[in-house]
């Protein structure tokens, strides 16, 4: 199975959002990470077949989304950035309404329910008033509703926002053990949610793709470019003129920062192993807003 | 499907909607207990509740000796206004009504014969091809086959049709601002609740999930009208035992003028049919404005506004408001043709037609207008 994207454009009005975008996709976790604004949610939208672009196409096995309609749809599973629901209808009605929507009997859905509440940890609370959900809960019940229909692409726009660290790490597993056969693509501005379980890293910026690649691969790009130092507080703007300052601690007297630069930055730099971070860091550092959200996670 | 309808119907049954039928049933209770009920001997339906025997015997048709005898009554004051006891004012509102009867079966003979006649002088002048040739024959036609007004208690059946259709038909109010406010988040709503992208991005996301959305509104309407309909009758007519139900339609005031050969029941039942295909379009519509405003507060605003307009618009061209029919008793009340190429057409099967035809049009219109949504996201 192949999921492909060919010159994929999207304008709003007279923004440009998305500048032809191509890439393909086979069976495996792939990563979509990119700032805020860069247009990762209007490409899911479209991929998702919600909104129209206004050029290019979306194949799957060589076919044309909008000439396979239903069938396209039918082997979705979509969870949107901002997770919809009937405030009235309990978490169970809700997902029995999207199991009718995606055409599953009334037994199927009530047993995949049962099965995907386990999993999530929501059984107890399918009973409850959607009205009543913490985010939490409304997004392990977005990701029951993605996978009701066994779905072959499965398209997660930030899953795992508002999720605890216990319920991020079952999520992952889950992500993992039904990624064998099928294509995940999920978005998130959370480097290490990529990290452990990402096979490919897609990075966009400003509308455009900018690099594919195993985290491995980008990582590898950045090869002897990437030092730790302890230093006194006083070199840190001297830092910041020769390489890109990804992280600052306070360590006793000093800090112990880590920079990106071609050479070492200082005597006592020594080199490290660059990591996905670090690849994000290198390049929407100078984006005002991306150093506080990778910060601060 | 019967599962995506179900679930649609469920999403339209919210609490306004509960309050507006409450509100719609408690307001024609109170209505008809304070004006329609009788109010001590103030009606022939109250000296039916009080001799019902009586009144039994004269029912029927006109008999012409009788309704003469009683003619000195029309010199005197309306009986139900007079503070006689109540015995005597029995026997003068008995006898009142009787004779007028017996006048208004001489004024129908009377119309019967003057078409005659005039049918016989456009005969003579070989008139024969002319569409007023035709009506007048069509109407003379229709009318003669109709029965005599007779002596009947019908005056709770009066009330019926009056709530149903006079001005303003209540009824029809009604129905109509459940429909506006009921469905007006049919297609909105998913907008509101940010449902949209699921649903576009389900396989049932295109034409199936607005033929569920439209049969939901569809049922919404005929239980809409069902309940109104159902409530009003019970309310109207069952203390008086549905008493009249036989009774031919030209024996109320607001429909004297009728060519339909129907008793009040059938009547009814008619009003009711026309009730609900003008629901079932008006329903479609809104679905179609839903879909096109994604917005339940100025759709509901401009249904309302459609509800309020079939009060005022009565000349033929206003079938084309959605909510016509909703008055269901207005195509009942007269004889009223459309010259086709010389030809005279009821009316009321016209009007049937263009507001079916309105539904018909919304329904298709509604899957293009949903998928529009793909170009503009909220
Ligand atoms: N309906 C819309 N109308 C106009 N502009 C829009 C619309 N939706 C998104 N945009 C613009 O398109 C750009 C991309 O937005 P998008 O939501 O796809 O980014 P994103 O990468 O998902 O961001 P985030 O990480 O914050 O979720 C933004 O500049 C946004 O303002
Ligand atoms: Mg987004």
């Amino acid at each position: 199975m192949k999921l492909e994207l060919r010159s994929i454009q999207h304008r709003f009005g007279k923004k440009q959002v998305l500048r032809d975008i191509s890439f393909s996709l086979s069976p495996g976790v792939y990563g979509l990470l990119g700032p805020n604004g860069t247009g990762k949610t209007t490409l899911m939208r479209i991929m998702a077949d919600v909104l129209a672009p206004t050029g290019g196409q979306v194949l799957l096995d060589g076919q044309d989304k909008d000439k396979l309609g239903d069938t396209y749809r039918a082997v979705l599973g979509y969870l949107p950035q901002e997770l919809g629901m009937y405030n009235h209808f309990t978490g169970r009605a809700f997902l029995r309404y999207i199991a009718a929507l995606k055409g599953l009997t009334r037994s199927e859905a009530d047993e995949r329910i049962e099965q995907l509440a386990g999993i999530v940890n929501l059984a107890d609370e399918l009973d409850k008033k959607c009205g009543k959900y913490s985010g939490g809960m409304k997004r392990r019940l977005g990701i029951i509703q993605a996978l009701l229909n066994h779905p072959a692409v499965l398209i997660l726009d930030e899953p795992s926002v508002g999720l605890d660290p216990l319920e991020r790490v079952h999520f992952r597993k889950l992500i993992s053990e039904i990624s064998s056969d099928r294509i995940v693509l999920l978005s998130t501005h959370i480097v290490s949610d990529i990290d452990f379980i990402a096979r490919q890293v897609i990075l966009m910026g400003q509308g455009k793709l900018l690099r594919q690649g195993t985290p491995a691969e980008l990582a590898g790009e950045l090869a002897g470019e990437v030092w730790q130092a302890y230093i006194p507080a006083r070199l840190l703007p001297q830092l910041e003129e020769i390489g890109t300052v990804i992280n600052v601690q306070q360590q006793g007297e000093g800090l112990d920062v880590r920079v990106i630069a071609g050479r070492p930055p200082c005597e006592q730099a020594m080199p490290v192993t660059p990591s996905l971070e670090d690849v994000y860091m290198h390049h929407f550092k100078s984006t005002p807003g991306s150093r506080k959200v990778a910060l601060s996670r | 499907m019967k599962h995506l309808i179900g679930f649609e119907l469920r999403k339209l049954l919210i609490l306004r909607v509960w309050i507006i039928l409450a509100a719609a049933i408690g307001f024609t209770a109170f209505w008809f207990i304070s004006t329609a009920y009788p109010k001590g001997m103030n009606s022939i339906l109250a000296v039916y509740k009080a001799e019902p025997e009586r009144v039994k015997q004269l029912i029927g048709p006109v008999d012409p000796q009788l309704a003469e005898k009683y003619a000195y009554r029309l010199d005197e004051e309306r009986a139900e206004d007079s503070d006689k006891p109540d015995e005597e004012k029995i026997t003068a509102i008995l006898e009142q009504h009787y004779t007028v009867t017996g006048y208004q079966a001489n004024l129908f003979k009377q119309e019967v014969l003057e078409a005659q006649q005039k049918i016989a002088r456009m005969e003579e002048r070989g008139e024969q091809n002319t569409f007023a040739y035709r009506d007048l024959s069509k109407w003379l036609t229709m009318w003669g086959s109709l029965e005599l007004p007779g002596f009947y208690v019908t005056e709770d059946w009066l009330h019926l049709f009056l709530y149903t259709s006079g001005f303003p038909g209540v009824c029809g109010v009604w129905i109509g601002l459940l429909l506006a406010f009921g469905l007006a988040p049919l297609f909105a709503g998913e907008t509101v609740s940010r449902m949209d992208a699921l649903i576009l991005s389900s396989p049932s996301g295109r034409l199936r999930i607005v033929a569920a959305k439209t049969a939901a509104a569809v049922l919404f309407a005929v239980c809409s009208v069902t309940l109104i309909f159902a409530s009003t009758l019970l309310i109207a007519c069952l203390p008086f035992g549905f008493i009249g139900w036989d009774a031919p339609l030209n024996d109320l005031y607001p429909t004297w003028a009728t060519p339909y050969h129907l008793n009040m029941l059938q009547a009814f039942i008619l009003q009711y049919g026309i009730a609900l295909i003008g629901a079932i379009s008006f329903a479609v519509v809104i679905g179609l404005l839903s879909a096109l405003l994604r917005s339940s507060i100025s759709t509901s605003l401009i249904a309302a506004g459609m509800v309020i307009a079939h009060l005022f618009l009565n000349d033929r061209w206003s079938v084309l408001l959605p909510t016509f029919l909703l008055n269901s008793g207005r195509l009942l009340q007269s004889y009223s043709t459309y010259n086709w190429f010389g030809y005279p057409v009821l009316y009321a099967p016209f009007a049937l037609a263009c507001t079916l035809i309105i539904g018909i049009l919304a329904a298709l219109l509604s899957p293009v207008t949903f998928s529009r949504w793909r170009r503009s996201p909220s």
